[in-house]
């Protein structure tokens, strides 16, 4: 389980400034195509139930969970209800049970090749459950190896979690929608946005406008399908980001096809505020000619 | 579950039919030989145990036992080994990992760990090249020294990886020799009966690429008198151990005889228990 804390880059770049750069690095870093999930929290509260989760999953689904969060969101402090302590399950996810009699190595195949991509894992210490680990391409006992046919079946193996792991992660976990669920004027983000994003919804409402906002928190497997009618329904379509080129924006049109009507974005390293946030959408309601707008702070 | 009725456990226990990719002679089979024994004589099932391999040849040594084997990541060996004893204090944790694997790109984990008495052993094959990679200097390799893969002679200086080891707090250090495997087999066990962090070097010839400190050169044969480089320390009365109430100038005084027989080089070179300091507590 990876939190992975945003902020402007490059290097050092600016250590104590808020920025979401790191979205299209999260789903892609490393070399080759390694599964893994990327959860992004939209405010503390979130960010709690969130973190218990991401292990929950990398334990279910055996493989890297990276937990997104921002330089904004982790400086934040605010009051918030007791988290609920009692609703927190800790998942282990599938082990390995060994037949009660055995003790060394008896063929127990720690990546055996399953329908749903995930092998029963035993515990280091456990009798009867000794294997190999390693880093390198493996067979069903965790030998190392080049076989192509065992590529095939392992790499299939592994996609295979990430197909699960979509199918069976609750809609509510993909993403969530405030707002007017029905109105058709669309704001998609992702991560600490949410606060100003609700607070110029709010705004907007005042005035009569009714909007909503599709707050995505699963970034990778992307729930395209669960998306669909949310953009199919969507006009305009805005897309709003903390950063320079519209990461979430790319990434929804690679997955889906369907591109952002407006982006709005901010990377001076401050966080959007629900005033300049308000501001820009009444322009977009007003149909502005710009379609990629850019919040700065003039004052400082 | 071990019962009074489960069979003796022997070196054979630990064996695993498995191609083996290590080069003829290699001083890496007398280490796995000692750890075979070590773990058996102990009375240790293949599941009680878990070992952990850096990379390079070394790190191949947890696929040729029958135990919890994790191939790990390059120079984050005791990382990963100290994850397991900490998740399961019940087992026995050894990591094992070559010279620039723990002393180049693992340094700074190699420093770090020795700040953390934890119960593990850590056995490091130093051979002064990089085998795997066809023979380059390794950090343990001493300036000006030429093994046949180096087109100029070393222009680094080297690491004393017991000195390192012991300014960084490992609170047990020895040394051994893999083709004297008898003696392999009891500093191993010496090191896992240790309630702390136990560092091991081994050296370890490496017949492919090492050609200035082979198994004859330890032997002394290149010498006129052919006197043997290497010697026991317990055969000359060493006593490594600092008590669990040593006042400062015991301490002071273990720790310049520890430096004195760690820079010991060349014409005699030391083998044994160098430290065994129990007045750290352990985690
Ligand atoms: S290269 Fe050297 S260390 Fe590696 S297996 Fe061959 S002899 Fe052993």
């Amino acid at each position: 389980m990876v939190t992975l804390y945003q902020r402007g880059g490059p290097a050092t770049g600016m250590p104590t400034r808020t920025e979401q750069g790191d979205l299209l690095f999260a789903i892609r870093a490393g070399h080759s195509e390694t599964p893994r999930l990327v959860l992004a929290s939209g405010d503390l509260v979130e960010a709690f139930y969130d973190a218990v989760q991401a292990f929950n999953y990398a334990e279910r689904y055996q493989t890297v969970v990276v937990h997104l969060v921002d330089k904004a969101l982790a400086s934040t402090t605010c009051t918030v209800p007791p988290f609920d302590l009692e609703a927190i399950r800790i998942e282990r996810g599938e082990l390995f049970v060994p037949p009660a009699d055995t003790d060394g190595r008896n063929g127990y195949k720690r990546f055996a090749l399953t329908a749903s991509g995930i092998s029963p894992r035993a515990l280091l210490g456990q009798p009867g459950g000794t294997h190999w680990l390693t880093g390198g391409e493996h067979t069903e006992l965790g030998r190392v190896t080049e076989d192509p046919g065992v590529r095939e079946q392992m790499m299939e193996k592994r996609a295979r979690k990430m197909e699960l792991a979509l199918r069976e992660i609750p809609r509510e976990e993909k993403f969530k929608v405030y707002g007017d669920a029905e109105a058709p004027f669309t704001v998609m983000s992702w991560g600490s946005n949410k606060g100003a994003i609700l607070e110029a919804l709010q705004r907007l409402a005042d005035d009569g406008l009714a909007a909503r906002l599709v707050q995505v928190r699963l970034l990778w497997p992307f729930p395209a399908d669960d998306l669909q009618p949310f953009l199919d329904s969507a006009d305009p379509l805005v897309v709003v980001e903390t950063n320079y080129s519209g990461q979430f924006a790319q990434l929804l049109r690679a997955q889906t096809g369907r591109a952002s009507d407006y982006l709005v974005v901010k990377y001076n390293g401050r966080p959007i505020s629900g005033e300049e946030l308000y501001r820009a959408l009444c322009a977009i309601a007003r149909g502005c000619d710009e379609r990629r707008l850019v919040l700065r702070n003039p004052w400082e | 579950m071990v019962t009074a009725t489960t069979p003796k456990i022997t070196a054979k226990d630990y064996r695993v039919e498995h191609a083996n990719d290590w080069c003829p002679g290699c001083g890496d089979f007398g280490i796995l030989n000692a750890l075979q024994q070590a773990v058996a004589g102990l009375g240790l099932r293949p599941h009680q145990v878990a070992v952990f391999g850096g990379i390079g040849c070394s790190g191949k040594a947890m696929y040729y036992l029958p135990v919890y084997g994790v191939h790990t990541l390059h120079g984050r060996v005791l990382s990963f080994a100290t994850g397991a004893k900490l998740a399961n204090p019940e087992l026995t944790v050894i990591a094992v990992g070559g010279d620039g694997d723990g002393l180049g790109i693992g340094a700074g984990h190699f420093v770090n760990t020795g700040r953390r008495n934890v119960d593990l052993t850590y056995i490091l094959f130093n051979n002064e090249v990089y085998g795997l990679t066809k023979g380059q200097a390794a950090p343990t390799l001493a300036m000006g020294l030429q093994p046949k893969s180096l087109p100029e002679p070393n222009i680094q200086g080297q690491i004393n990886p017991l000195l390192l080891a012991m300014a960084v707090g490992f609170t047990w250090i020895g040394r051994g020799y893999a083709y004297n495997v008898k003696h392999l087999v009891e500093l191993i066990q010496k090191a896992i009966r240790h309630p702390g962090l136990a560092y091991l070097d081994v050296l370890q010839p490496c017949p492919t690429y090492n050609d200035l400190h082979t198994r004859d050169w330890y032997a002394g044969k290149d010498r006129g008198d052919g006197r043997p480089r290497l010697y026991l320390l317990e055969k000359e009365g060493y006593d490594p151990v600092i008590p669990a109430d040593a006042d400062a100038a015991t301490i002071a005084a273990k720790t310049q005889q520890f430096i004195a027989k760690a820079q010991e080089w060349d014409d005699r070179i030391p083998l044994g228990v160098f430290l065994e300091n129990r007045a750290v507590p352990h985690f």
